[in-house]
């Protein structure tokens, strides 16, 4: 009888196709983000929030799911965001997880739960060195209960009876969680100054030995996040997932991904806060929703934002007062309002900020949308006045999107406006606490305003992100800058004299507007690929030309064209800025589903900003020589004879 | 010296001489593939837009008239037929040239050069061009040399285009006899072509004028300085409906909408059918003469009559025209006053019957009433040197004032068939002497307590370029004129932006007690306002500018604009027919086409 075997010549792979798949199943299983087994203990069913029930949808890897969605609380929210905020859950999130203790004995176990901000983290592990701390993963957010640093838990004893044992407790999102010292203020910690980030978060659950934390096998500074190494955090994701934390005994990590998103959509119909005085008339205007009721002072989402205007932005404007998209001012127009006045009859002026408070910013609470103004001229009242709005919380990176219908900028004639519709995230705050991570090579440039032979310091707070939507020429390629313009003369009897038609590749960009994006970066040199000129550089299936004037410039600038009645005579448009930790995504589109990509910097070509910044989104008057090669000169451009008006209708920051 | 060393030196030498022949040969290759082309402006530009053609400072050039010449590229161009190939390593186009003496040295501040180029894909990635803009002194050393660099990173290959650059130069360094050049380099295999290279010379003409008056940064409120800019604007707004042309404007039929509008030796006055007390227009267009009315029915301007000059009335062709009511009866006539043969001729229409609306003109009757020289009108045997119809009584006769070169001074009226002097002056007036000061009168109202109707003189003195006023009524009883201000010589009677070398017109408006005085100066721009005694100072209260024309074409971008008052649609109305217009050499007819306006003014409330 022959003999039946398994085994064949075949049952070596076999075998090993087995072995392949058992440590694939087992490492699963070991890996599985629900539970994990010590020799002393076994954990099962953490979930991180059991209580918050509102969800949504979330792409990953093109598989949805559903994850926890909250949306940051506002009111009294000046101090500092808190997640949840008191109203929304009065405890806090209620975390549970299962415990089985494996030992002979009842045992008391030790546990802490940390949470951290995933969409905006840097990488916790050493690219080029994986088993060590990624060098900026310091700054990622995490934290770790509500905020009081109270190191780990314990369990209540949990009987030697091989069962599972539920443990639950509360955690909050709070500010400042590592309550650093820079972030105080006479002895009061701002966690406003270090406010949660929006995004993702997960949450992780580590569970140890008590003998561990008494024998400090876990470091001081791991259980107390608040407490530095070597003068220097170390972020606990990186110790228990990928450092000495991985190898303790009876020490388990257990991260949840994607627990929860946070999302932050300040009120746009909660009222303007005002913070100038205008000659003590402010309160003269005050209005319902605009002005400094206790309210809207502690829970107003906007303020009215004044620009600083430097002494050198001054202008001699013509004094023609005009609606010029209303009325299609055409070229021939501007030509001879450019030609034919006198020194005598010009006006001196320089983009105004606003003389009175609420009356060029509104805040419709029936509509929920903010309103914009840049007021009428009339004879004797000539102004050229921007008008904008700025958030009063800030944020470390978030992808902020816009919905808005701004004023358009072009004439059917083609002819500017003079407006420069902005959407752009500031610095917060000038402060030291609100410094920039340091510039390793040579330093950022001091100041702002200062040029090429301005100090060197390591950092500095000032950061800037703009959109900036205007009639102007791109910088780059650079073979086709500046456009060679016609010079004018003034030549009654010959209109051509006068009337110079624009250089023939900018006359078929009529309908065109510049949407220019621009990181501030200070000239910090550190970027491995900082140069000057026209660089590109590529993002998935485009090619982005990144401009700075040279060495000494303090912005990298892209600029592509787009059309203004596209953008701006519709009944609306999104502008996203999606700024992370080394990079900067600039989209715009009809819909927050149709956006596309109009910008696109990272880290190897500019210093990508991590302090705190608000958003501000204007329509404001820019002196022309802050963009070379523009067409129109503001000072040829009338004033405006009707009210010039903008709407934002949302304001998402995720 | 040993063999060696001998030896090193002689194969140093013979390089040397080796390399001094490649040299002179490649340098002989491309020197002699030099092209060099002088930008005259028709020869060159001959396909050219005329734009281009007609800017002084400009140099341009596509390549259509380079016949004959190997670089000529018939397969594809940007503009017409050919472009210019440059093909290969160290290759250049055909030089634009022209003398700087032709352009103007200042005019070289700032020059931009731009060309249409096209790279074909093979080779495209070696793309390294310049796109020079040089200037040479007379030994051909480049004293400027500024480029536009082009290549591969940023150059699409296989498709035209434009390629421009502006550069800012030094003048001071440029001497005399020197020659700008523009010019394709290609130092790579790339195959490039070229066409419609351009340069462009010169900054913005600044803005006349020393400083602003109006500064609006600081704190305080804004007040107007008075008689300064910058001034409020008022509008005159027109009184056809359908905002079109002359097609509109002239109703009966489409040979007189091109003669009105054509026309420009015009005069307006109650020349027929005075019962209606409005002003019609007399038109000269060639030879003939044509009278329109205005038709209420249909808001145009109706050709009445017309006529074929005769001969004898050749007088009409060479002449200026000053229609006014001299013979004290119910409609105007219109005196003549041909400079050139110093001759006058006063002549009326003899129509007496036409309506208005008139589908098809009748003959048009003229007669001459009296025709003269110069010297009738003289006094102490000089003859006048300009001639003003005025008003100088409330009788509603014209009288003719004649001046003289020494200030003397003389009226006239005509009286049956001949002119009477009724009043001459004992001492000259010395604004009006002709070596001190140059002048201008405009009769109206010009005061509200004027009995009588008034003369407004402007002058403007030779030696200090100061300007004065004078009102001015006649005195019937003393027959003299005396004057109404300034009363005594402490009387502020200067003129601030008002002198006498401008254009000044009186409006009749709805409600006014005086005059509307307006001044028009089109030296070097159109510039119209509205003037006002303020605080005894004559000067410019507001800018005037124009509502209601067609498609952006407003009446002051023109080259010539051409105003007529007339009561024409209301009696005792004023409105300004206006003739807008560019000159025919100009070839600017397709930007502005010729337009024919009337407006009416209201005046603006102070």
């Amino acid at each position: 009888m022959a003999r039946t075997t398994i085994f064949s010549a075949k049952t070596p792979h076999l075998l090993l196709l087995l072995a392949v798949f058992a440590c694939f199943f087992l490492q699963e299983c070991s890996n599985d983000k629900r539970g994990v087994k010590t020799a002393l203990f076994e954990v099962s069913d953490f979930v991180p929030i059991t209580n918050w029930k509102q969800e949504t949808a979330l792409d990953s890897m093109q598989v949805k799911y559903q994850v926890k969605y909250i949306e940051l609380d506002y009111t009294d929210a000046l101090g500092g965001f808190v997640i949840p905020s008191v109203r929304q859950l009065n405890n806090g999130f209620e975390y549970t997880f299962r415990i089985k203790n494996l030992s002979a004995a009842s045992r008391v176990f030790s546990y802490k739960i940390y949470y951290q901000n995933e969409s905006y983290k840097m990488p916790e592990t050493d690219p080029e060195k994986p088993e060590a701390e990624g060098p900026w993963a310091w700054e990622n957010f995490y934290g770790s209960f509500d905020g009081n640093d109270i190191g780990f838990l314990e369990t209540p004893p949990i009987p030697a009876d091989g069962k599972f044992h539920e443990v639950k407790g509360y955690i909050r999102i709070t500010g400042n969680p590592r309550n650093e010292a820079k972030f105080f203020k006479d002895g009061v910690n701002d966690r406003w100054k270090r406010n949660p980030r929006v995004g993702l978060y997960s949450f992780m659950l580590v569970v140890s030995d008590k003998e561990n934390i008494a024998q400090k096998q876990i470091p001081d500074y791991i259980s107390h996040i608040a407490l530095t190494f070597n003068d220097r955090f170390v972020n606990p994701y990186y110790y228990f997932l990928y450092g000495p934390g991985k190898k303790l005994q009876n020490t388990s990590a257990i991260k949840m991904d994607n627990a929860l998103k946070v999302v932050a959509k300040p009120n746009l119909g909660g009222g303007i806060f005002i913070d100038f005085e205008d000659n003590n008339k402010a309160a003269v205007n005050f209005t319902d929703n605009c002005g400094r009721s206790p309210e809207i002072t502690r829970n107003a989402c906007f303020r009215q934002f004044q620009h600083y205007v430097d002494a050198s932005s001054k202008f001699d404007n013509i004094p023609v007062i005009k609606d010029v998209v209303g009325d299609d001012y055409t070229l021939m127009e501007y030509n001879w309002n450019k030609s034919f006045f006198t020194k005598e009859e010009l006006i001196r002026t320089w983009p105004m900020v606003a003389r009175e408070a609420c009356k060029t910013v509104i805040s419709d609470s029936k509509e929920n949308k903010l309103i914009l103004i840049n007021p009428a001229s009339s004879y004797g009242d000539w102004k050229k006045q921007n008008a904008g709005v700025i958030t009063r919380h800030g944020f470390s990176f978030g992808t902020y999107t816009v919905k808005a219908k701004l004023t358009r900028l072009l004439s059917n004639s083609g002819v500017w406006n003079g407006i420069v519709n902005t959407i752009w995230l500031l610095n917060q705050s000038n402060d030291a606490w609100n410094n920039r991570r340091i510039c390793q090579k040579e330093g950022y440039l001091e100041t702002y305003w200062g040029g090429p032979n301005d100090k060197r310091v390591p950092s500095i707070s000032y950061s800037e992100i703009d959109f900036e939507i205007l009639k102007t020429v791109p910088y780059c390629p650079p073979h086709s800058f500046p456009p060679a313009y016609l010079p004018s003369m003034q030549d009654k009897k010959n209109m051509l004299s006068w009337h110079t038609p624009l250089p023939e590749e900018l006359e078929q960009q009529k309908e065109d507007i510049v949407v220019a994006c621009t990181n501030w970066d200070m000239a910090c040199w550190e970027p491995k690929n900082f140069g000057a000129g026209c660089q590109p550089i590529s993002y998935k299936d485009q090619t982005f030309y990144s401009h700075r004037w040279d060495h000494w410039y303090r912005a990298i600038t892209q600029k592509s064209l787009e059309k203004d009645k596209e953008l701006f005579a519709g009944d609306y448009y999104y502008f996203q800025i999606e700024w992370k930790p080394t990079e900067i995504i600039w989209r715009i589109g009809p819909e927050k589903d149709k956006l596309r990509v109009v910008g696109y910097v990272n880290n190897t070509v500019t210093s990508i900003p991590n302090n705190q910044m608000l958003l501000i989104v204007t329509q404001e008057f820019h002196n022309s020589k802050w963009w070379v090669g523009t067409p129109f000169q503001q000072q040829f451009i009338p004033f405006p004879e009707k009210d010039i008006k903008g709407e934002i209708f949302e304001v998402i920051i995720e | 010296m040993s063999r060696k060393k001998l030896l090193f030196y002689f194969s140093l030498l013979l390089l040397l001489i080796v390399g001094a022949l490649i040299t002179r040969h490649y340098y002989k290759k491309i020197k002699g593939k030099l092209t060099l082309i002088e930008a005259t402006d028709k020869s060159v530009a001959s396909l050219a837009d005329d734009y281009y053609t007609q800017r002084d400072g400009i140099i341009y050039y596509d390549f259509e008239t380079l016949n004959g010449t190997e670089n000529l590229y018939e397969e594809m161009s940007h503009s017409g037929k050919y472009s210019c190939k440059v093909f290969g390593n160290n290759s250049f186009s055909p030089i634009i040239t022209k003398r700087v003496s032709e352009i103007g040295k200042n005019r070289l501040d700032r020059a931009g050069i731009s060309a249409y180029i096209y790279v074909f894909p093979k080779d495209a990635a070696t793309l390294k061009a310049s796109l020079v803009f040089s200037i040479t002194d007379n030994k051909d050393n480049n004293i400027v040399w500024k480029s536009v660099e082009i290549v591969s990173a940023y150059f699409k290959p296989g498709q035209w285009q434009k390629v421009s650059g502006a550069f800012d130069i030094d003048t001071a360094s440029i001497p005399e006899g020197c020659v700008i050049k523009a010019y394709l380099w290609n130092d790579s295999k790339a195959q490039i072509l070229i066409d419609d290279i351009m340069v462009v010379t010169g900054r913005d003409q600044p803005f006349r004028g020393d400083t602003t008056w109006c500064d609006i940064t600081g704190n305080e409120v804004w007040q107007q300085n008075t008689g300064h800019p910058p001034y409020p604007f008022v509008y005159l707004n027109t009184l056809t409906p359908n905002n079109k042309t002359s097609s509109s404007l002239s109703g009966n039929n489409k040979l007189s909408d091109e003669i009105l509008i054509d026309s420009r030796s015009v005069c307006a006055g109650n020349f027929y059918n005075p019962a209606n007390n409005r002003d019609k227009v007399l038109a000269l267009h060639e030879d003939s003469l044509y009278a329109y009315s205005y038709c209420d029915n249909n808001n145009t301007f109706t050709c009445d009559f017309q006529t074929v000059l005769k001969p004898e009335d050749s007088i009409w062709l060479t002449s200026r025209f000053l229609p006014a009511r001299y013979c004290g009866k119910a409609t105007d006539e219109i005196l003549l006053q041909d400079t050139a043969s110093k001759t006058l001729a006063l002549y009326y229409i003899g129509n007496t019957t036409a309506g208005t609306c008139s589908q098809k003109p009748s003959l048009l009757k003229t007669h001459c009433l009296w025709k003269g020289n110069y010297t009738f009108f003289s006094l102490n045997g000089k003859t006048p040197v300009s001639f003003w119809p005025v008003y100088l009584t409330p009788i509603k006769k014209t009288s003719l004032l004649c001046i003289y070169d020494d200030g003397h001074w003389q009226v006239f009226e005509f009286q049956k068939s001949d002119w009477a002097s009724v009043a001459k002056s004992n001492k000259p007036n010395n604004t009006w002497n002709q070596s001190e000061y140059t002048y201008t009168l405009v009769g109206g109202c010009f005061t509200s307590f004027a009995k009588s109707p008034q003369l407004l003189s402007i002058a403007t003195s030779r030696k200090n370029k100061q300007s004065e006023y004078h009102i001015l009524s006649f005195d019937t009883r003393n027959n003299t004129f005396n004057t109404v201000y300034p009363k005594t010589t402490s009387d502020n009677n200067k003129t601030t932006n008002a002198d006498a070398f401008s254009t000044y017109f009186t409006l009749n408006v709805t409600g006014a007690t005086v005059n509307t005085l307006l001044k028009y100066d089109d030296s070097w721009r159109f510039d119209l306002k509205l003037l006002s005694f303020l605080e005894n100072t004559l000067t410019v209260k507001y800018n005037l500018d124009f509502k209601g024309y067609d498609n952006h074409y407003n009446p002051k971008y023109y080259e010539n604009t051409v105003f007529l008052t007339g009561a024409f649609t209301n009696a005792g109305i004023t409105s300004l027919l206006t003739w807008c217009y560019n000159n025919p050499e100009n070839k600017n007819q397709s930007l502005l086409p010729d337009a024919l306006y009337l407006f009416s003014f209201q005046n603006p409330k102070n």
